[in-house]
């Protein structure tokens, strides 16, 4: 079931993915830093200064390449339909309800339930300097997925009901997928 | 007692000059990014010398000094060999220089950390990030914790 699920959301997400990966690359590089400097490899800010902007409208973007003195520079630097690129990008993502779990130095046990029932990405943050191996085997991924020192990776599937339990040594991530979202 | 003095001086001068010849730094930045001029002028406030070099992938820099490509922030620097990448304070910097570990390439603060040197506003503390150091097999280890 849970295999079927997630083959359904790759034929979902799949096309979306490769339809953007100029997008996405305009996103890591665009600058040379790459909007992901500032808001995260994933527009899910990750503790940086510019925050989470999935999902930002063409409006939200111009408004802060005029008035944010970092990007005011950048936003000279980018035609109109680079940013049309980049909005698209960031509404796909969007598309997708965002997970977020940090692997740290204090063992946890978190637990996160989905609200909606659109596709989901766990984004997961290996805050230690050393890897880490994550089961993802109970969302369909692979059953040993090596995440290097100070990196992130993430993993999209479409959740169905149940509980699912990932662990990382003694840190434990429990998702929650209700069985009624919205 | 005179000569012993002058040589005092001499030794103090020689090394004084040493320590103004490692206060150069060639920031290498996008010609977009305005938040690294903020930590090019404090590193200036602080007595550093810094040259500006302007293009948009310094990626061939980082990867001869083999920084890891996680700790990527929005520019580079070398100082005296070191790679310094991102928002690192001046302190931890000098320590470097001052210390010179043999099992140290350089320093990062990965990312765009809010409350860093020339992120944070003039006068705030530095917190909520993480100066990591990284060695030439690419392994991690905590410089300092904001």
């Amino acid at each position: 079931m849970i295999k079927q699920g997630f083959s359904l959301a790759m034929l979902l997400i799949s096309p979306l993915l490769l339809a953007s990966q100029t997008a996405e690359q305009l996103y890591s590089t665009a600058g040379g830093y790459g909007c992901s400097a500032c808001h995260g490899k994933y527009a899910n800010g990750a503790g940086n200064v510019g925050g989470n902007i999935r999902g930002a409208s063409f409006e939200q973007l111009q408004i802060a390449f005029e008035q944010q003195p970092t990007m005011q520079l950048l936003g000279k630097s980018l035609s109109d339909i680079q940013k049309m690129k980049l909005i698209a990008y960031l509404d796909e993502l969007s598309n997708s309800e965002l997970l977020e779990w940090t692997i740290d130095l204090e063992p946890e046990s978190n637990e996160l339930e989905l609200t909606t029932s659109k596709p989901a990405q766990l984004v997961i943050f290996n805050a230690l300097l050393e890897p880490v191996v994550v089961d993802l085997s109970p969302l369909g991924g692979p059953n040993s997925l090596e995440i290097a020192a100070y990196s992130s990776h993430d993993w999209q599937w479409l959740p169905t009901p149940g509980n699912y339990s990932l662990t990382v040594g003694t840190r434990r991530l429990t998702l929650v997928v209700p069985q009624n979202t919205n | 007692m005179n000569r012993l003095f002058l040589s005092i001086i001499a030794i103090f001068g020689l090394a004084g000059s040493a320590f103004a010849q490692v206060t150069s730094i060639e920031l290498y930045k996008s010609p977009t990014c305005g938040c690294c001029k903020e930590w090019a002028k404090i590193m200036e406030e602080k007595g550093y010398t810094v040259n500006i070099h302007h293009q948009q992938d310094w990626t061939p820099i980082k990867q001869k000094h083999g920084m890891p490509p996680q700790l990527q922030s929005c520019h580079s620097a070398v100082i005296d060999g070191y790679l310094i990448e991102g928002h690192v304070p001046e302190s931890d910097i000098a320590r470097l220089l001052k210390e010179r570990p043999d099992n140290i390439k350089g320093l990062a603060a990965p990312g765009m950390p809010q409350h860093s040197p020339g992120m944070a506003r003039p006068g705030d503390k530095y917190k909520d990030f993480k100066v990591i150091a990284f060695d030439d097999q690419q392994h991690l280890s905590l410089y300092q914790q904001y």
